[in-house]
């Protein structure tokens, strides 16, 4: 039982080590990444203290591992468009040369941490139902670890696509470039989040 | 009595329904690059706002025929094993005369955004971010619980960041979003916290929370004061207000003027039960509301720019509310409210002719400059410019932390 308790302090511990890491890695795909093993630290730690249910922890990382996804797809993307690494210690003002992008990565960074109407609403009230159990103390941590991810994932979104576009991007479109189907990736995964958000019941009674 | 009270309440969904219609359609156009015509949009908002007067002012006069609280349970939203996340609505008094009041709001706004955005490429936008807006606060108005409040809580401050950095070519205004976000997620927290405390009370529906007294309650107040004290940038979460001045004039107006800094103070008057029988949170809540005034006051007559110092003002009397609240005048507050939000609106919209009102009438400045603060040292002036050296509090041990990290990090060129 001590141990698991232990297992569980180092979990949480791992988890906001990983959240400072993503706020520190300058490279887009590194940071979303830390976020999602922030995530999932949180979630297991919490199975392991007895504050979360497994069940729940285990759709909790599995939403934030579609909506990781997603994400990652549009930053590679954008990698292509640009011929460049994306970066997140300067303004890359993205969103002049790919509005749409901009629009979906923010879309699927909303639902994933936890925008009402989504699936990740649902995933992180379920998550953290039983965490008030142990105390206030052991709810308040991982829930302001959880609210600081958005703020994490919010930075990165500025720092890509917000602010003035930089002078030494170089644009080389890739030849089998097809704006209209690229897209269709985020489109089906935020129309899938969105949905199960609406719909929960098929998902949660599987 | 039964038609009357189905009056007050169809209006009041149907008023809900409205923004929520209106956020999915403007969001589709959006996302997927529907072609429209911009006075097509024009129309639409323009509709919008009367249909929106039509069901505030329905809501109002139902409620004055038959006045009610009216309590409906929809069924939950999602259930999973022993929890459910029930859709509970809460109509009364207060509701009713805040949509009302809301609707008067929006057509001003509405009026007001019209000829600004009619050049501008990004007005669809904008009218998106303002429905989202309407559609939180709506949420927040008619939510029964907790649950239902957090929906709107979040969405309205989800709406306001956009707007903050809405200029998004523009650095300033992206890093002041990004501030104002930080202070929104730290009071979202405290929410959760609370919503979680009410799911182990018996009932975490409002008309119910009377029914209960204990040191659960008591919790849940203290999670939820918090909350608002960093929502209406009250004391110590003084700082994001005044740079939440970037956005479009007419957001700031309907946001840090009318709705979203009062938002706070209204949902402590629907859940008074949970911290009113408590003196501790009474103190708390006068202290926070006293210090913000006096930092409002002082600060605010440092400082040069019209909406600036507004912004101030606001503080400084959304602090007076919450002293009203906590000394249990809820009338004199929830009047006060209502009364604040309105001449706020005024003053904000107002504030981009200041100069033509100058020119027109040389007296309005020097009746200005006599009602400023005056300071009896030079020093405490210097104290009240640094805003009490909290900005610097939270620029030092937060923000240069994390932008340090970000310079260590970059690494050789």
């Amino acid at each position: 039982m001590t141990t698991f308790f232990g297992v569980g302090l180092f979990l949480w511990l791992i988890g906001a080590l990983l959240l400072r890491h993503s706020l520190v890695t300058s490279r887009a795909d590194l940071a979303l990444l830390d976020l999602l093993a922030s995530q999932a630290a949180i979630a297991f730690g919490g199975v392991a203290l007895g504050s979360f249910e497994l069940r729940t922890s285990f759709i909790f990382v599995g939403h934030a591992l579609v909506a990781f996804g997603l994400c990652l797809y549009i930053i590679h993307r954008l990698e292509i468009l640009t011929g460049t690494a994306v970066r997140s210690r300067v303004f890359m003002g993205l969103k002049a040369i790919d509005q749409r992008s901009s629009m979906f990565f923010i879309l699927i960074g909303l639902i994933w941490f936890g925008f009402p109407g989504g699936f990740g609403f649902i995933a992180e009230d379920l998550l953290l139902h039983h965490s008030i159990e142990l105390g206030i103390g052991w709810a308040l941590y991982p829930t302001l670890i959880l609210s600081l991810q958005a703020l994490s994932f919010f930075k990165l979104y500025e720092k890509i696509f917000l602010g003035p576009l930089r002078n030494d991007l170089v644009f080389c479109q890739h030849r089998d470039h097809k704006p209209a189907t690229d897209i269709l990736i985020p489109v089906l995964g935020s129309l899938l989040l969105i949905l199960m958000g609406l719909f929960p019941r098929l998902v949660l009674q599987v | 009595m039964d038609i009357l009270e189905n009056v007050l309440v169809f209006s009041s969904l149907a008023h809900w329904n409205l923004f929520l219609v209106a956020t999915i359609t403007l969001g589709l156009v959006r996302l997927l690059r529907i072609p429209y015509s911009p006075h097509s949009v024009d129309l639409g908002v323009r509709l919008q706002s009367w249909v929106s007067l039509a069901f505030g002012t329905t809501a109002v006069i139902a409620w004055i025929r038959a006045p009610a609280e009216i309590h409906r349970v929809f069924p939950p939203w999602f259930r999973f094993h022993d929890y459910h996340f029930d859709l509970a609505i809460l109509i009364d008094h207060r509701s009713a005369l805040f949509q009302l009041l809301f609707s008067l709001i929006w057509l001003v706004i509405i009026r007001f955004s019209l000829p600004s955005f009619i050049r501008d490429s990004r007005h669809l936008g904008f009218y998106l971010l303002l429905n989202m807006l309407g559609l939180g606060v709506q949420t927040l108005l008619i939510a029964g619980n907790l649950d239902l409040s957090f929906v709107g809580w979040e969405l309205t401050g989800v709406a306001s960041v956009f707007l903050i950095g809405f200029f998004d070519d523009q650095p300033r205004s992206v890093t002041n979003s990004l501030r104002a976000f930080s202070f929104y997620r730290v009071c979202d927290a405290f929410f959760i916290v609370a919503t979680l405390l009410a799911h182990h009370l018996p009932s975490n529906d409002f008309h119910e929370f009377r029914l209960h007294s204990d040191w659960q309650m008591t919790a849940v107040g203290l999670m939820l004061i918090l909350a608002t004290l960093a929502k209406s940038s009250q004391f110590p979460f003084v700082t994001w207000l005044p740079r939440a001045m970037e956005g479009p004039t007419s957001s700031s107006a309907i946001f840090y003027g009318a709705l979203s800094v009062h938002l706070g103070p209204y949902l402590l008057l629907r859940c008074s039960e949970l911290w009113n029988h408590s003196v501790e949170l009474r103190i708390l809540l006068a202290t926070a509301g006293a210090l913000t005034s006096f930092y409002a006051t002082w600060v605010g007559s440092t400082r040069s720019d019209a909406k600036t110092q507004l912004a101030f003002s606001t503080m400084g009397q959304v602090g007076l509310i919450y002293i009203e609240l906590a000394l249990r005048l809820e009338t004199l507050a929830w009047v006060h409210l209502l009364a604040h939000a309105s001449l706020r609106t005024w003053q904000y919209l107002k504030a981009s002719s200041l100069l033509q009102d100058f020119q027109e009438n040389p007296t309005f400045s020097q009746e200005l400059l006599l009602g400023r603060t005056s300071f009896r040292s030079k020093q405490m002036w210097v104290h009240a410019f640094h805003g009490f050296y909290i900005d610097a509090l939270f620029e030092n041990v937060i923000w240069r932390i994390l932008r340090n990290r970000f310079r260590s990090a970059r690494g050789p060129k």
